[in-house]
């Protein structure tokens, strides 16, 4: 099964064989999941993000042409939703998981408990430290960052990808980066 | 150069979009300044910090019930649209609206050329009977002296043989129909004493037109 292209599937699907899909779903819903996760920052609206992301690429797979591969098309659906959906969630104290942390961060500090970086890395707790202060961003300083570092398009792609100028790109980045070094200088030092 | 506008810049050298000019005054800057190099090994290490954020995945029995959600939610999408159509819902559309005004003013053209036009449009049936009188009527107008004989009528294959000495006059045939691909062939036999009309199934013969020399 695994080495039949995505296009034998895509259209047994267009020919109403909705089964199909289900199989084009298991190759690809990690790495959409991961794409609406680097957005989202919390696994429940990742989930139902991603669930968003197939359900329109199922129906949308009528007008797949095929000029470019199965995934790059649903890449590019995933991309488009995603940035909505930081459109939408421009008030990221909506997020559950923010509210569950104490408000003084003395907890986070790498001396309180942990002897190194990497440690840290390994704590659930930093990763949503982390994911905070990305969530803390600008709708447009997340899209750009996200874009840049965890998608690694080209700044004049993102630039096409946001309808913006490079050098709004540049900008956009710049901030968000000085966001990011001011909110994680403890665990940087 | 001083440290701030460096530091400004720190984030864009990190990134590595800098213009050439600006990236050699930084590089030059940091080999001098512990501070500026300091803040450069800062967003290295924040980054590599941000990098290296795992994804949290939802439970496994939530993960393994993807496709399984998902085909729910197909499924429902197909009742609604199912449903969207018999309740007339594809009616709003502006699409079936231009179609529809499509229709009605092809209709209007159809009906003028119908009316006004030297055009017709409205078919009927093939009668075998009619059709040969209409083509035995034209008949009595041409110089033809005689019909003699009248064959393959039921293959609506319609054929008149006539006195071969009045053959020599024909010069043209001309058939005329309602529509005239349907009526395509005709061919006269090696002895001329013979014309054949192959009349089609949809074809309706109006009438045949034989010129002759006198």
């Amino acid at each position: 099964m695994k080495d039949v292209p995505d296009r034998v599937f895509v259209q047994k699907v267009t020919s109403g064989d909705t089964e199909a899909f289900g199989e084009l779903v298991r190759r690809y819903h990690k790495r959409i999941y991961e794409l609406a996760y680097r957005f989202s920052r919390h696994p429940e609206e990742a989930y139902d993000l991603s669930q968003e992301i197939f359900l329109k690429a199922f129906n949308a797979l009528e007008r797949f042409r095929g000029s470019s591969g199965f995934y790059t098309w649903l890449y590019k659906i995933g991309q488009n939703t995603c940035i909505d959906y930081t459109r939408r969630k421009s008030t990221w104290s909506e997020l559950p998981f923010i509210n569950d942390f104490p408000s003084d961060d003395s907890w986070l500090h790498p001396s309180t408990a942990h002897g190194s970086t990497t440690k840290f890395l390994e704590n659930k707790e930093l990763s949503h430290e982390i994911n905070s202060a990305i969530d803390q961003l600008s709708p447009r300083q997340k899209q750009v960052f996200v874009l840049r570092h965890y998608e690694g398009l080209a700044l004049r792609d993102i630039a096409d990808v946001l309808d913006l100028k490079v050098g709004s790109v540049k900008a956009h980045l710049f901030n968000a980066i000085r966001k990011l070094r001011v909110r994680l200088t403890p665990y940087i030092q | 150069m001083k440290c701030g506008w460096v530091e400004n810049l720190i984030p864009e050298y990190f990134e590595g979009i800098l213009d050439q000019y600006q990236l050699d005054l930084v590089t030059q800057h940091l080999e001098n300044c512990g501070d500026c190099k300091l803040e450069l090994d800062a967003i290295d290490r924040l980054l590599d910090l941000v990098d290296n954020v795992e994804v949290e995945y939802p439970s496994a029995m939530k993960w393994n019930g993807f496709w399984g959600d998902l085909r729910r939610k197909i499924a429902l999408v197909q009742v609604d649209q199912r449903s969207s159509f018999l309740n007339l819902g594809w009616y709003y559309s502006n699409i079936w609206k231009f179609a529809g005004i499509g229709c009605m003013l092809l209709l209007a053209v159809l009906l003028c050329l119908q009316l006004f036009g030297n055009v017709s449009f409205l078919m009927y049936p093939y009668r075998n009977t009619e059709d040969f009188r209409a083509v035995n009527q034209f008949f009595g107008e041409i110089p033809i002296v005689q019909i003699l004989e009248q064959i393959n009528f039921e293959e609506q294959e319609i054929g008149f043989v006539w006195e071969s000495d009045l053959v020599s006059n024909l010069e043209s045939v001309d058939l005329h129909n309602s529509f005239p691909d349907t009526v395509a062939e005709s061919w006269y036999l090696t002895d001329l004493t013979e014309l054949d009309f192959l009349v089609y199934p949809s074809g309706n013969l109006d009438n045949v037109v034989l010129t002759s020399m006198k």
